[in-house]
């Protein structure tokens, strides 16, 4: 009954200031919208067509192994042909320059004059520009030291390529970069596998292979040899295999150049039928790898075809941001219970209560009942936002809409109670509204940070991703995370939602003892 | 009467400090009692203890014979707590206000409803019943602030400076509502710095200094103490005035206030009205002429001065 009471009057109050509570439901909803659309479906740089700009500044003047194309038209052709990736062009090198000084652009890849002929020299053989380094291509930054250098011939040579990237976006930029590097590999590494492949039938390779395989002198062979005193070699010698062509041709030098290209062909027949999933002579990636179609479903990070308005309601994005914003709102509801201790204190009314005959377990039962279903509330109105505006999912679309709810309820309530038990504390530790405004906003944003709520998890490092772990966000998030998701191949993992509501439940229960023992009514 | 409340040696020390220090004094059921004290000589301590907000550091308090320890519920719904400060909801109405404190006592349905409306219309506010108290003058603030420590029906009501910052008309109500609750029988401990106000209510006063009870008894026995005083100017320095006058019975010359010219004269006097009729006797008699006379009559400020040697606005 006096729980009741007083959490009647709490909600009293609360519902009293309508603005606020509208703001307070709808702020996370524009959050949500907001973040969507200036992120984007990866956080990254993204046209209307939500594509990956990739900026390219093409000065190559040389050409490919297709007559009139340069190679870095290859390149481009195969990021414009990479899912998710969009191709736009700079004219200049010096609008180029502009673009990154001014932020625009994040990195702008440069083709120079000489790239075409720079991939035409990379080769496996000793005298080829070797374009590889450990990370993948070689792409050196715009203006480095160790770009002039690395420009100029010789064994060092690499391609006549760079990337001008913003400093001041080195995130962004390292995006583009890997982007652009994995195009090169796909554009460069088949010429070379072609190239060399081909140079097995080249007549100087034959000869090579002819100087460098030695084999026993056959007996057949030996006799002849032993009965021919003028012979030039003897039984017990080792006979190169150009030496038994030779032997074999005899004096006809046409036989003994057929043979020659024989054994070359030999080789690539041999290879061809033993990687016959490859086509080794292949120049192009999907030549060689004989995958010139996209595997069926395979979307690539695309984003959804259908739907290409500017929020995009229904993308995957939305099934990261509501779960994050789910998670991260009602935590700030402690500085609402901050708050209410405050005024209490100052207007005397939490004085008041103490001489009436209410415990001290009853006054704040009678505090945290409002906000707690404010807090449920909240994530209601944000999952169910998510469902019907965002068209997000709320679990497995085989599951029947009673164990979808079922299963969130409990992260729901959890949630809300571990962001309950912090209310508590933040309002124990504060005395004044400046008090209450950073110890709530500070330790919930630190928190929503730390845990993937702001940005992705997987963005972040590894042990960044580990001190997550020690949030009740993160938990929230993981739990969210098993349950939410449009992939009908994937079956949330059911154990690490309730181990999440027991850690939930546990960051509560510690958050209240605390703040129970630091918490001065008086 | 056997005594409602009973304080005996009660200590509290915060530290070195020592803010209670030895009181002991008791009240008598029905009875309206005023605690006098300038500020920082231990009422709100005295008053915490006995709305069992704090405890003693030794010595106990009993109330209607049962022992105050701790938060024990059964005294605390016999206690009203008027708070110094006001205590109210600013966003909640007076009606709203008053209905949450009552729940908070247990009272609810028809009950608490006609004990809310019974304390509107006994601190005047009936007809704002429904405007919220951050709209209400600082007069209906603290009437209201009074209303909620009476909607459960205490049987003891502690009232901690409840006229501070009040318009007189506010007052004058706060006064009626004191006086008209005591007639129901209600016991009143009346904590104030205003002398008038608890002499004008109070038949019985304690006096408070540095933690201690310095009195404790009926108004006219304090005032008793006192000698009433007579101030007389006279046009001229006449000989034999001062001799005259200090052969009068039961009065004494005292140094005057303010200048020292020899024409002011100050007599002090249990019966100041008997002492005047001599006083103007005498004048006439050596034809000495009167250029002003004062009386003051003793009253508790000049008892807490005689008592503390400070004044109770200090």
């Amino acid at each position: 009954m006096v729980i009741w009471a007083l959490a009647n009057k709490e909600m009293r109050l609360l519902l009293r200031d309508r603005m606020a509570v509208v703001v307070l439901l709808g702020m996370p909803l524009v959050f949500i919208l907001l973040w969507g659309v200036m992120l984007g479906e990866n956080f990254g740089q993204r046209t209307a067509d939500e594509k990956l700009r990739v900026f390219v500044v093409d000065l190559d003047t040389g050409e490919s192994f297709t007559p009139g194309v340069s190679w870095a038209k290859e390149v481009v052709n195969d990021l414009n042909q990479t899912a998710g990736v969009g191709v736009e062009v700079v004219p200049s090198l010096e609008e180029a320059e502009q673009r990154v000084r001014k932020h625009k652009v994040a990195a702008i890849l440069i083709f120079r004059p000489g790239f075409s002929d720079r991939v035409n020299q990379c080769s496996f053989l000793a005298e080829g520009i070797n374009p590889f380094y450990h990370d993948g291509v070689h792409l050196p930054k715009y203006g480095s030291d160790e770009f002039e250098q690395a420009r100029r011939p010789g064994p060092e040579a690499v391609l006549d390529a760079e990337l001008l990237w913003d400093r001041k976006q080195p995130a962004a930029a390292g995006i583009i970069d890997q982007v652009a590097q994995v195009s090169l590999l796909r554009v460069i590494l088949p010429w070379m596998i072609g190239q060399a492949f081909g140079r097995l039938s080249d007549e100087q390779f034959i000869e090579l292979l002819g100087e460098k395989m030695s084999l026993p002198l056959p007996n057949i062979y030996a006799v002849r040899v032993f009965f021919d005193p003028d012979h030039p070699l003897k039984p017990a010698d080792k006979v190169q295999l150009k030496q038994m062509l030779d032997l074999t041709a005899g004096s006809n030098e046409k036989e003994s150049k057929e043979y020659r290209k024989k054994v070359g062909e030999g080789v690539q027949a041999a290879l061809e039928a033993e990687f016959h999933k490859y086509d080794l002579t292949g120049k192009t990636w999907a030549d060689l790898t004989k995958s010139r179609e996209a595997k069926p479903g395979d979307k690539g990070g695309a984003p959804s075809p259908e739907n290409t308005q500017w929020t995009n309601f229904g993308a995957q994005r939305y099934q990261q941001l509501v779960p994050s914003f789910t998670t991260m709102f009602p935590f700030f509801l402690a500085m609402v219970v901050g708050w209410v201790f405050v005024t209490e204190r100052r207007q005397g009314t939490l004085k008041r209560l103490r001489f009436a005959p209410v415990s001290r377990a009853q006054i704040l039962a009678g505090k945290l009942l409002p906000v707690f279903l404010l807090s449920l509330a909240l994530a209601g109105v944000l999952l169910l936002a998510g469902r019907l505006i965002f068209q997000m999912t709320w679990g497995p679309q085989d599951w029947p809409l009673w164990l979808q709810i079922g299963c969130l309820l409990p992260v729901v309530v959890t949630t809300s109670f571990a962001s309950m038990g912090l209310a508590l504390l933040v309002a124990a530790v504060s005395r004044t509204e400046i008090q209450v405004a950073l110890y709530g906003a500070l330790p919930v944003l630190v928190m929503a940070l730390v845990s993937g709520c702001i940005l992705p998890r997987e963005m972040m490092t590894e042990s960044a991703q580990a001190v997550s772990w020690f949030t009740p966000h993160g938990w929230a998030l993981a739990a969210y995370r098993e349950l939410l998701g449009d992939d009908p191949r994937s079956v949330p993992d059911l154990s690490q939602v309730w181990m999440s509501c027991g850690v939930l439940t546990a960051f509560g229960a510690g958050f209240l003892g605390l703040a129970w023992r630091l918490l001065r009514l008086d | 009467m056997a005594a409602f409340l009973e304080v005996a040696d009660l200590h509290k020390e915060y530290g070195a400090v020592k803010a209670l220090n030895g009181v002991s004094f008791s009240v008598r059921e029905g009875e309206l009692f005023g605690l006098l004290g300038p500020n920082g000589a231990g009422k709100t301590t005295l008053l915490s203890i006995l709305s069992c907000l704090l405890d003693p550091t030794s010595g106990e308090v009993r109330l209607n014979g049962r022992r105050i320890h701790g938060r024990d519920p059964a005294v605390l719904r016999q206690l009203g707590v008027v708070p110094q400060e006001l205590a109210l909801y600013g966003d909640l109405t007076a009606r709203e206000n008053l209905l949450f404190f009552g729940q908070l006592y247990g009272l609810h349905g028809t009950t608490l409803r006609d004990r809310v409306e019974a304390v509107l219309a006994a601190v005047a506010l009936h007809d704002k019943a429904k405007d919220r108290v951050n709209t209400f003058s600082g007069g209906m603030k603290r009437r209201l602030n009074l209303g909620a420590a009476l909607v459960h029906s205490p049987r003891l009501l502690l009232l901690d400076e409840p006229t501070v910052g009040v318009d007189p008309q506010s007052r004058n109500h706060i006064f009626e509502e004191v006086r008209r609750l005591n007639a129901t029988g209600v016991t009143i401990i009346y904590t104030s710095h205003y002398m008038e106000e608890v002499q004008t209510l109070c038949p019985r006063v304690g006096v408070m200094d540095h933690g201690r009870l310095a009195a404790c008894d009926e108004v006219p026995a304090l005032l008793r103490q006192l000698h009433g005083l007579i101030r007389v100017r006279v046009a001229r320095r006449a000989p034999g005035l001062r001799d005259r006058l200090r052969d009068l019975p039961d009065c004494y010359l005292t140094d005057p206030t303010g200048p020292s010219d020899g024409r002011t004269l100050e007599l002090n006097c249990r019966d100041v009205g008997g002492a005047l009729v001599r006083v103007v006797a005498l004048l006439n008699e050596l034809n000495v002429e009167l250029v002003n006379l004062e009386t003051e009559e003793p009253n508790l400020e000049r008892v807490f001065l005689h008592l503390t040697g400070r004044e109770l606005r200090d």
